[in-house]
């Protein structure tokens, strides 16, 4: 607990165009400690890895490593001076094994100058072992094109590992895409670095994770820091009262529950695809909140994706209010009125390099034209607006780049085009997956409020405690199959691990 | 000293000024090295030899919009010219042998578009491919030489029809081209799909549109233009030229990039496109009337290229 502190970072400030990202903010990072980061998206978490570890130049302060003044320029300065990132959005080359993509840009080399490829497949080969689990079970001679987020995220911490002078390892959000295994196998690991006296800083939202494996936290607010506390001394509230300065009751009033009378919004028959899922046969009704939960690759996506024909499927029929419809494209599904929230923000989402008002107005471009079938400016401005204010949305007007909003409010930007498109089937893929406790109860507010509209929503999730606060029912999946369908009523964390992880 | 830098900065945030910008610079050193360059008709005469090649600039506008490009259509702008006079030599009425010039150019585009779209073959390949199988049935058709066509005002009408008395048919098709992508672009659906699909194809898809379709239509619009391009200048001088267009895929894409249309696509405005164009041909122009050997322009287009991309980048976080 008080070993040498290893990293220092005093009285940092940057400033971006329009805001102060960092405000004078200390922190200290001691040899043998986990030290958690803390604070809401936007608070300044990731820019100060970025400063640190030289992406971002500072304005003010300064960093040094082992008691020395350190100048760090870029990622290799940073790399240089022991200190490594495990990002939340893993860069890889997606064409390379898993073992050049361990040893991107520092391939061993023979005497003469040549890949030397024999000892990087053995020394990746080393780094798997040391992990363990899921790492072990990686061919390291794979491509990684179509390998999990669980499992680059396993890349990107042997990447780390290959360092000898290694001192500081930070880890951004690594759990965020991990499953309950490997999740537990990172903990692990994590213990086990800090046995080794490295020291580790862990930025995450999740509270639970960081009483379990952290030993000091660091709470930023607003780019300025709150205060470092030795996690023992205190809880669960009041890292959450420093994150947000008040108290927040993240999943509000529990509904009240949905009857059996209720319509049948969408139903599922028989749906296959080979190696995927299987034998998935579900009901969803208007007015409720529907939870799928499962571990990461149990198949939940696949399904959605599947009824909103992104990706094809071997078999299987969609009701929707009971009459079959035979969706071949997504914008079919998009006009029988199914929304497909999508997990990767960035990806599928939004389009970054342009305006919050074209990025709302997507899916529904008829509700903006003109009498004569044009579209009409004002009209999409209005039903943009309508939409930012619907969702509180923050951002300086309607024609901000939505590539330069906060992730909660980018996700709040994807809701509230599918929400202006008036669709009554909502499907949100882990919808707050990397955004943070504000804006995790606005988002888990406007799912019940969609409910309560007589809307019926479909929430995929990975975490135990959102799924059990908000949903009226959960459907439990493992390796592509339906488990249990459950309707949430005392129901506990166990009854649902129980269906979510083979015995 | 502020205020340069001040403009310099907003250039940057909107590419359109830029680029008027550099018409202007232009424009005032043409007029200081040839006494000939600023008047009126020399000033025509440059919109004119600009104007048949901006109808295939504005069509490669699109295509860039949405996220892609075509290198075919200078050889689709030659089979355009040759159809239309081989078939015009051949006896068939005017109209019958435009239509089936135009046609083989809506073909070219479709072919590349759902090659592209359908089968997501890369569009570089895609038409270049096409260039090389145009370039050598062009040269099994013509044998390498000229075609020259008979006196007849009905093949002569597109290219050399002056409405008004004074404006030549080839710049009042230019002008409605133009204006009708302008209008395209800001005001139908069709146009915004565009746009979203050059942004982020993969939202564009999951959002309901029609990935596919936008983008085979981008290049129906490059097909179809490449081909109006050779009908329009077989017209004007006469004779369908096998070897017309070598440099069009260039002058095209460089239109557009000094117009300040993004290579990733979903990012653009036609009119930049328009003076992008003008700028080239001015360029070409303004030196051979100076007097300076026009294959410096290869030179300086270039140059102005390079200054427009690196004065357009988005201003590198640090």
């Amino acid at each position: 607990m008080d070993g040498e502190v290893v990293l220092k970072a005093e009285h940092i400030s940057k400033s971006f165009p329009g805001v102060k990202a960092l405000d004078d903010v200390s922190i200290e990072i001691r040899a043998g400690e986990v030290h958690a980061l803390c604070g809401e998206n936007g608070a300044g978490k990731s820019t100060l890895l970025k400063v640190i570890t030289g992406i971002y130049s500072m304005d003010a302060g300064e960093v040094s490593v082992c008691g020395c003044r350190a100048e760090i320029k870029n990622i290799n300065d940073a790399r240089a001076c022991g200190i490594h990132v495990v990002p939340q959005e893993m860069a890889m080359a997606k064409h390379l094994t898993v073992a050049e993509n361990i040893f991107l840009g520092r391939y061993p080399q023979t005497r003469l100058g040549i890949v030397d490829w024999k000892k990087m497949f053995a020394e990746a080969k080393q780094l798997q072992t040391k992990l363990g689990g899921g790492a072990a079970a990686l061919n390291v001679r794979e491509t990684v094109g179509h390998l999990s987020m669980g499992h680059k995220q396993l890349i990107e911490i042997m990447r780390a590992m290959i360092d000898d002078n290694l001192k500081v390892i930070a880890f951004d959000e690594p759990t965020s895409s991990l499953s309950a295994e490997e999740t537990e196998r990172l903990f692990e690991l994590i213990a086990d670095l800090r046995g080794r006296n490295l020291g580790i800083i862990y930025v995450s939202h999740r509270l639970s994770e960081i009483f379990r494996i952290c030993d000091r936290v660091t709470v930023l607010k607003d780019g300025k820091f709150v205060d470092t506390r030795n996690v023992k001394e205190i809880t669960n509230d009041d890292i959450v009262k420093m994150m947000v300065g008040r108290d927040l009751n993240l999943f509000g009033e529990k509904r009240a529950h949905s009857g059996e009378a209720r319509e049948t919004a969408l139903r599922v028959e028989n749906f296959a695809r080979a190696g995927r899922y299987q034998n998935i046969n579900f009901d969803a009704k208007f007015g409720e909140i529907l939870g799928f939960y499962g571990l990461v690759g149990a198949g939940r996506t696949e399904i959605m994706r599947g009824i909103f024909a992104v990706d094809a499927r071997d078999s299987g029929d969609v009701y929707i209010k009971g009459k079959k419809v035979d969706i071949k494209t997504p914008s079919k599904a998009a006009q029988m009125g199914i929304g497909f929230v999508t997990e990767d923000r960035r990806g599928e989402g939004l389009m970054l390099r342009t305006s919050l008002k074209m990025n709302i107005s997507m899916p529904n471009l008829n509700a903006i034209l003109n009498k004569g079938k044009l579209i009409s400016d004002k009209k999409e401005t209005q039903y943009a607006k309508e939409g930012m204010g619907r969702f509180n949305i923050k951002a300086q007007s309607e024609r901000t780049i939505a590539g330069t909003l906060s992730g909660g409010n980018q996700q709040k930007a994807i809701i509230a085009k599918w929400v202006q498109a008036n669709c009554d089937i909502i499907i949100f893929d882990e919808p707050t997956r990397g955004i943070d406790v504000g804006a995790k109860a606005e988002v888990y507010a406007v799912m019940k409020e969609l409910a309560d509209a007589g809307k019926c929503v479909i929430m995929i999730s990975s975490e135990l405690p959102e799924t059990l606060g908000i949903c009226d029912r959960i459907i439990v999946m493992r390796e592509g199959e339906i488990m249990a369908d459950m309707v949430n009523q005392h129901l506990t964390e166990e009854d649902i691990v129980r269906y979510a992880v083979a015995n | 000293m502020n205020t340069a830098k001040r403009l310099y900065i907003k250039s940057k945030d909107t590419p359109g000024i830029f680029t008027i910008f550099i018409l202007i610079v232009l424009l005032v050193i043409f007029s200081n090295t040839s006494k000939y360059f600023f008047t009126g008709d020399s000033l025509l005469a440059i919109l004119l030899s600009a104007s048949t090649v901006s109808y295939i600039a504005a069509g490669q506008f699109m295509v860039l919009l949405g996220g892609q490009f075509d290198m075919s259509v200078g050889n689709v702008a030659a089979m355009g010219g040759v159809l239309y006079s081989m078939l015009a030599v051949k006896g068939l009425p005017v109209p019958v042998a435009m239509a089936i010039a135009l046609g083989f150019g809506l073909l070219s585009g479709f072919v590349a578009g759902v090659c592209v779209s359908r089968f997501n073959t890369n569009a570089f390949i895609t038409t270049f491919a096409q260039l090389q199988i145009y370039r050598g049935i062009l040269f099994v058709l013509t044998g390498g030489s000229t075609i020259s066509v008979n006196p007849n005002p009905a093949f002569r009408f597109i290219g050399t029809y002056k409405v008004f008395g004074f404006l030549q048919m080839p710049v009042v098709i230019m002008i409605v081209i133009f204006t009708t992508f302008w209008f395209i672009l800001k005001f139908t659906k069709l146009g915004r799909a565009i746009y979203c699909v050059g942004n982020n194809a993969e939202a564009a898809k999951i959002s309901g549109i029609n990935v596919p379709r936008t983008v085979t239509f981008t290049f129906l619009m490059t097909g179809f233009f490449a081909a109006l391009s050779g009908v329009v200048f077989a017209s004007r001088v006469n004779s369908g030229q096998p070897n017309l267009g070598a440099t069009y895929a260039l002058d095209t894409i460089a239109a557009s990039v000094i117009g300040g249309t993004s290579m990733a696509g979903g990012k653009g405005n036609i009119w930049g496109a328009f003076i992008g164009i003008l700028v080239v041909y001015v360029i070409q122009n303004g030196l051979i009337m100076s007097g300076v050997d026009s294959y410096y322009h290869y030179i300086i287009t270039g140059l102005i290229m390079f200054f427009a991309v690196l004065a357009q980048t988005e201003k590198t976080k640090k």
